[in-house]
């Protein structure tokens, strides 16, 4: 698998206070990386750290397999694009103004994509509102214009929807949706909102404590956060035998105990094991969340 | 660097407060003029002479704010997650703090050529080579204000602290320019008629008078105060030692913005 970002054994220490503590992830190309964590946990910290802003007191961080001390990451940043906590916008300029100020930086000639990118973010009729008169959302997607200049390839976004309204939320979800699958952007998004990230990432990373506990993609998380019943029986190998008979995925956990998932006949099945002489002792019904994993991953101490 | 370069330009292009602060400079300059016209016996050497002053509190405000608002919208990031290395960034940002110097300088003369030498002829030669000097004088001061307000994070705090360094280092100079300016002998008054001269207790000496003549022409602050009320040593050493702050002030700057760690 070809990865954009790989990060190893990052660590950053704040005098005595460490805020990664060996930190290693990696986020494949033309995903849409969930980075999911509570206050604290490190995520702003790390994405300081990949966009330049701040040095790893230890620890390999590679961009499109370029090593960060190498002179070449320098051209290897001219492929990201970031928003970091707030965006990075002048205020007192308009958002055109803006984004030409950013092909500026980039040293691009033509501002000729600069109606497309406002038109894509919905500031197209922005006219010669200044930036500082823009509501918060405004401000949000004008931030994500800046860093769509100079059409990178990845895309980092610190918590991009908090504070947006609902409407904003699923704007600003359809967008990313858009970058990812239409111009092939990857992109890696922090955010408390752990339901909305659940609905456009491929992949998600969980750091607490300055660590990544737990990296997976969208595919298994959903195998392990689908709905299912842990159900306790007499004999686990008849309930294997009926199972397979009527086509039902399930898990045997030991003698007594097993998982079925999906969605199944409770009645029917319970029937066909006194056919066969299994009783049922408990069926108690499952449905994880991606909150309620991340919970569990964590420790039940979450903020988000 | 160009690019740096292109992008501060364009912003200080539709930098309303430099624009403002040219007019500022324009504004003080006739005023000094005007002031020295409806005087008998005024060259243009009197309306030039504190010519420092009123720039280097105008450079102390418009790099604070210009350099700040960096931080303040937080734009600087956009140039280091693109690639601009931090040193490339401190050197473009130093040169367009320079060159809006030279702007406000420019400003400040203007009136001075336009209505100072025709209506109180031309400055003698003197005060040509303090202009000359000051201008390097006001390049340091430029310096020092960049490195403040690149290792500052705070736009206000910056603004704040480059005016009141400006202010500290004027008063700083006028109190050892003063102090160098104290004559050896002093007449002492008694009861005859001769008037006697008796030696200053005030008047320094000795390698006490040539370390404070150093610290007068190093600072900034003394070189503008000696333009004014009068000049203590070689007038040629005084671009020395404003290059050497200069330099000293864009190091420093470099390798602490180079190490910061930015938000």
């Amino acid at each position: 698998m070809e990865y954009v970002l790989r990060t190893t054994a990052v660590k950053k220490e704040y005098g005595h206070y460490k805020a990664l503590n060996g930190l290693s992830m990696n986020v494949p190309k033309g995903s849409i990386y969930g980075f999911v964590g509570k206050n604290g946990a490190g995520k702003t910290t790390l994405i300081r750290l990949v966009c330049g802003l701040q040095r790893p007191t230890d620890g390999e961080i590679e961009i499109y397999g370029v090593n960060y001390n190498d002179k070449a990451s320098l051209k290897a940043r001219r492929r990201m694009g970031a928003v970091v906590e707030t965006p990075s916008i002048y205020l007192d300029m308009t958002a055109e103004d803006n984004l030409k100020e950013q092909c500026r930086i980039l040293g691009i000639p033509s501002f000729d994509a600069i109606a497309d990118i406002l038109q894509l973010v919905g500031l197209a009729d922005t006219g010669k509102k200044k930036a500082r008169n823009f509501s918060l959302g405004m401000r949000q997607r004008l931030g994500i214009a800046v860093a769509l200049v100079g059409s990178p390839d990845f895309l980092i976004l610190d918590e991009p929807i908090n504070g947006l309204d609902p409407q904003g939320i699923v704007e600003m979800r359809e967008l990313l949706l858009y970058l990812n699958k239409e111009c092939g952007i990857t992109v890696l998004v922090s955010s408390h909102i752990l339901d909305e990230l659940s609905k456009i990432a491929t992949h998600f990373g969980f750091i607490d404590g300055g660590k990544i506990v737990k990296e997976i993609s969208a595919a298994q998380l959903e195998n392990s956060c689908r709905k299912r019943m842990e159900i306790t029986v007499t004999d686990t190998k008849i309930l294997s035998r009926v199972l397979d008979e009527l086509h039902i995925e399930y898990a045997i956990n030991s003698d007594a105990e097993a998982e079925i998932f999906g969605e199944i006949n409770v009645t029917e099945l319970t029937l066909r094991l006194h056919e066969n002489h299994c009783d049922v002792r408990s069926l108690r019904e499952r449905n994880e969340s991606l909150e309620a994993f991340y919970i569990n991953l964590v420790g039940g101490e979450s903020h988000a | 660097m160009h690019k740096l370069l292109i992008a501060n330009f364009s912003r200080i292009k539709k930098n309303k407060l430099f624009w403002c602060l040219c007019g500022v400079m324009a504004l003080a300059s006739l005023v000094m003029i005007l002031n020295a016209l409806s005087r008998p016996n005024t060259t243009v050497d009197n309306a030039i002479a504190a010519f420092v002053i009123p720039i280097e509190l105008a450079v102390a405000v418009f790099v604070s704010i210009f350099l700040g608002t960096e931080y303040g919208d937080g734009t600087i990031r956009n140039k280091l997650i693109i690639g601009h290395t931090r040193q490339r960034i401190y050197l473009a940002n130093l040169t367009a703090a320079l060159t809006c110097t030279a702007g406000l300088f420019a400003s400040y003369m203007l009136p001075v050529l336009l209505i100072g030498f025709p209506g109180l002829g031309l400055p003698s030669g003197q005060t040509v080579k303090i202009i000359a000097v000051g201008f390097v004088t006001l390049m340091a001061y430029c310096a020092l204000f960049t490195m403040i307000s690149t290792i500052y994070a705070n736009k206000a705090g910056a603004t704040a602290v480059n005016l009141v360094l400006a202010f500290v280092l004027l008063v700083a100079g006028i109190f050892l320019t003063s102090y160098l300016l104290q004559p050896e002998y002093i007449p002492a008054y008694g009861i005859g008629n001769e008037l006697e001269y008796v030696h200053n207790p005030h008047y320094v000496a000795g390698a006490r008078r040539i370390l404070l003549q150093i610290l007068t022409n190093i600072l900034p602050g003394g070189q503008a105060t000696q333009f004014l009320m009068n000049i203590i040593g070689p007038l040629w050493t005084l671009p020395l030692y404003s290059a050497g702050i200069c330099v000293a002030c864009t190091t420093v700057g470099m390798i602490v913005f180079g190490k910061k760690d930015i938000k």
